[in-house]
């Protein structure tokens, strides 16, 4: 083994060797250590769900409009973007701040929402991504995030 | 506390989607204004004068059934959205700050103040109108100082923006 170790570290300080034989040999390397190997293993997302509120539905329909850009710029699969039915909470009080009873006035808050649904990422694409969408997030805007992620089945499960 | 959105009525109307509107904007918002409740309604607007004497500003000139269609709000945050949180802290903080940059910027206001919250910072913004060129140097002092004293206050990142106007005609929508 140290062999090994030996030779690749003369031949990485030779300014004369290819790429395919540098790659060649740091494969090797690794196949040495199994837990530096199962270490380097990025996750996998099945699926990825970034929902948006916000009180204004014409910030959001911009907001669209960048994401949309933005998995096209970096080749992610956006899946489907959907539009829930919106929220309003109402609260029904009086008008004036005391007596008078058939004066009221009702004031609400609405909530839109947006949902991207992505699909099949990398663990490294989607903290990208999602750095990078979070970063341009305008304000009053909220983003809940919910990924599905792909596991191995548990050892009592295959035995 | 700005992010209420007043209704005009209680009638059940309010909800109907409005079909005769073809701007993109007002199609998402149902709003149903009822001219004849219009009418009679006083709030944010100022009496009719017969010479046109009073100025209005573009904000100012949106009266309140307007607000979520052509007029927005001054304060953004995620509180007030389904789930949100600090509903209560959220308004306080911003009523605080509103009171210490009306007390800190006295008299240089030439619109309302916006308050933005996005992550841990704070964006406040506003037009001013100096008095004289000599207030400059006195403006960016203030800036400092208040930003400074705010981010102590609310343990976060505070950043004030101002504008400055030459004249305060410059800013007449309407007059009204």
């Amino acid at each position: 083994m140290n062999l090994y170790r030996g030779i690749t570290s003369k031949l990485l300080l030779k300014q004369s060797f290819s790429i395919n034989q540098a790659k060649f040999f740091s494969v090797s390397r690794i196949n040495f250590n199994s837990d530096l190997k199962e270490r380097d293993l990025d996750d996998l997302y099945k699926k990825v769900v970034v929902q948006v509120r916000g009180h204004d539905n014409a910030v959001l329909e911009s907001y669209k409009n960048f994401v949309q850009q933005t998995s096209k710029e970096l080749d992610v699969n956006l899946n489907e973007i959907r539009q829930p039915d919106r929220f309003i909470e109402r609260w029904t009080i009086l008008k004036s701040r005391f007596s008078n009873r058939k004066h009221m006035r009702q004031y609400e808050m609405r909530t839109h929402f947006r949902e991207f649904e992505f699909k099949h990422l990398t663990g490294s694409t989607c903290d990208t991504l999602l750095e990078y969408i979070q970063r341009n997030l305008p304000e009053g805007v909220a983003m809940h995030v919910h990924k599905t992620k792909i596991t191995q089945l548990p050892e009592h499960f295959n035995n | 506390m700005n992010t209420l959105l007043k209704v005009n009525t209680l009638c059940p109307n309010v909800l109907r989607p409005s079909i005769l509107f073809t701007n993109s904007i007002r199609t998402n918002y149902t709003f149903n204004l009822n001219t004849k409740l219009v009418k009679y309604r006083r709030a944010t607007r100022p009496k009719k004068t017969n010479d046109n004497s009073i100025s209005l500003n573009y904000e100012q000139s949106q009266f309140a059934e307007k607000i979520g269609v052509t007029k927005s709000w001054n304060s953004w945050n995620t509180s007030n959205l389904l789930e949100g949180k600090r509903q209560a802290e959220t308004s306080a903080d911003d009523l605080l700050i509103r009171k210490f940059i009306y007390g800190t910027f006295h008299g240089m206001f030439a619109s309302e103040i916006l308050i933005k919250r996005k992550f841990n910072t704070i964006n406040i913004s506003f037009l001013a109108k100096l008095p004289n060129y000599s207030y400059i140097h006195k403006t960016y002092f203030l800036v400092g100082y208040a930003e400074e004293l705010l981010s102590c206050l609310l343990k976060c990142v505070v950043k004030i923006n101002v504008q400055t106007i030459y004249h305060k005609n410059d800013l007449v929508f309407r007059t009204w």
